[in-house]
């Protein structure tokens, strides 16, 4: 994935932040469901997640990433930013397998072969739309 | 009678309707609008509720599984800006 020229270093970091606080968000979200009691109900019980540290954890994290998607999004274009940070898909795959045990096969890693490639795609075209750039 | 899979598949396909509706009220709000609080408001809410509902997915299904077919949310992001 190249970077242009004129590409800021504060997106450039705003979107590498996204990409690690989704992926952990994410890892850290499955392992809060999984240590909640199993009561033999399909549904969550909301009295046992607002009691769940991991939970709480969870809400910090898209605290965290809620500002800094802002601070994103003031810098770009969402239908770039969206699309560029769903490079964690590739980490979150990548992590639940190694952390979480989670079963993978061949149709997956070309699923993230392709998400690869829309990125790629994504990432060819401008940051910000110009007309808007002109009106800041 | 649906499978457990499928209920966690249709739960993240909601998901991903409302990341869309929700990412576009937060694009919003930081454009100047007038009520940018409504928007901000808006989309958090929205946010709050797709939260609710993918802790529900994740009980159905693994999170590399729920968290890559949440990618359906690109599509609807990208229509919904334009």
């Amino acid at each position: 994935m190249s970077i242009k020229k004129n590409f800021p270093i504060r997106l450039a970091a705003g979107l590498l932040l996204a990409i690690l606080i989704d992926t952990a968000l994410q890892l850290v979200w499955k392992s809060a469901v999984l240590s909640l009691p199993n009561d033999g109900s399909p549904w969550l019980n909301v009295q046992a997640v607002l009691h769940s540290p991991l939970f709480l954890f969870v809400i910090f994290l898209m605290a965290c990433q809620f500002f800094n998607w802002l601070m994103v999004l003031s810098n770009a274009d969402l239908s770039y930013a969206q699309p560029v940070t769903s490079l964690s898909y590739v980490s979150v795959f990548c992590l639940s397998v190694l952390y979480l045990k989670e079963a993978t096969d061949l149709i997956q890693i070309a699923g993230i072969a392709l998400v690869l490639a829309g990125i790629w795609f994504i990432s060819q075209t401008e940051h910000v739309t110009q007309s808007r750039e002109r009106e800041k | 009678m649906i499978g457990q899979t499928a209920i966690g598949v249709l739960l993240v396909v909601i998901c991903a309707l409302l990341e869309g509706v929700g990412q576009v009220f937060l694009k919003k709000s930081v454009l100047g609008a007038v009520r940018w609080y409504l928007w901000i408001s808006f989309g958090v809410a929205i946010l709050l509720l797709e939260t609710m509902i993918y802790s529900e997915a994740l009980l159905f299904l693994d999170v590399g599984a729920a968290y890559a077919i949440s990618s359906l949310n690109l599509i609807s992001v990208t229509f919904m800006s334009r």
